[in-house]
């Protein structure tokens, strides 16, 4: 069931490895599991769409340091945010994958 | 991110930085025009709030703080984490420390407290917006 609805914030390689996972899972945890609070990576897209020259794409996902270095060069020279259009949904999903490790724990 | 990522990322991001300074400061004393790199500046006409910082980073390197000062304030900054950083890597690479990736970590969790992301939220538009009216008047 969690892998039904949530299956779009992961990459499709890591999906079996959560199932696996989730099947040795304490029910306990399973509460956690819903308010862990993935991110969504198309939503991460439109938001490097119109802010990723700030930024802000990079600081709503978690990745701080990284925000502060585009925002501080002009979205990396104007290159960088591009280059972020194409690799900022990759990134939410490891982010998500980070999170969800983290819980499982 | 892992440590290895986060070094390698700001080795390359310092070593492309000072590259561009160098480039751009060659550019100013050939008398040559710069390159307008900003998407921002380029779609509305309007300088984004680290426009300026190559040539404030410029006047810095020359030794010229008043007019870095007037170009862009955010210069200042840059320039300090241009120059710690990197040694700061090193150091910790050569004598096997960890100190620059806890280093990191701090100021990102720092970062994310909501009192000091409103803050430099409000700070970075008080900047721009100074920018702005020198940029205008």
């Amino acid at each position: 069931m969690f892998l039904m609805m949530n299956s779009k914030y992961f990459e499709g390689h890591q999906v079996p490895f959560i199932r696996e996972r989730l099947l040795q899972l304490d029910e306990s945890k399973y509460m956690y599991l819903q308010t862990a609070g993935f991110k969504d990576p198309t939503t991460s897209l439109i938001v490097s769409l119109i802010g990723g020259h700030f930024g802000i794409d990079r600081f709503m996902i978690g990745d701080t340091g990284i925000g502060v270095a585009k925002l501080l060069t002009c979205g990396g020279l104007g290159v960088w945010t591009i280059i972020d259009w194409f690799l900022i949904m990759g990134r939410t999903r490891e982010i998500n994958f980070e999170r969800l490790q983290q819980v499982l724990m | 991110m892992s440590r290895k990522k986060i070094h390698l990322f700001i080795l390359l991001f310092a070593f492309a930085a000072c590259s561009w300074i160098l480039l751009n400061n060659y550019l100013i004393k050939a008398d040559k025009p710069l390159v307008n790199v900003c998407l921002f500046r380029m779609v509305t006409g309007i300088p984004c709030p680290s426009c300026g910082t190559t040539h404030a980073l410029i006047s810095i390197v020359r030794g010229n703080f008043r007019t870095a000062f007037y170009e862009n304030i955010l210069g200042f900054p840059a320039a300090v984490m241009l120059l710690v950083f990197p040694v700061w890597i090193i150091c910790d690479l050569l004598f096997k420390r960890e100190s620059f990736y806890r280093f990191y970590r701090n100021v990102e969790s720092f970062l994310r407290k909501r009192w000091v992301a409103w803050t430099a939220l409000g700070l970075l538009l008080l900047i721009w917006g100074w920018n702005l009216y020198r940029y205008f008047s």
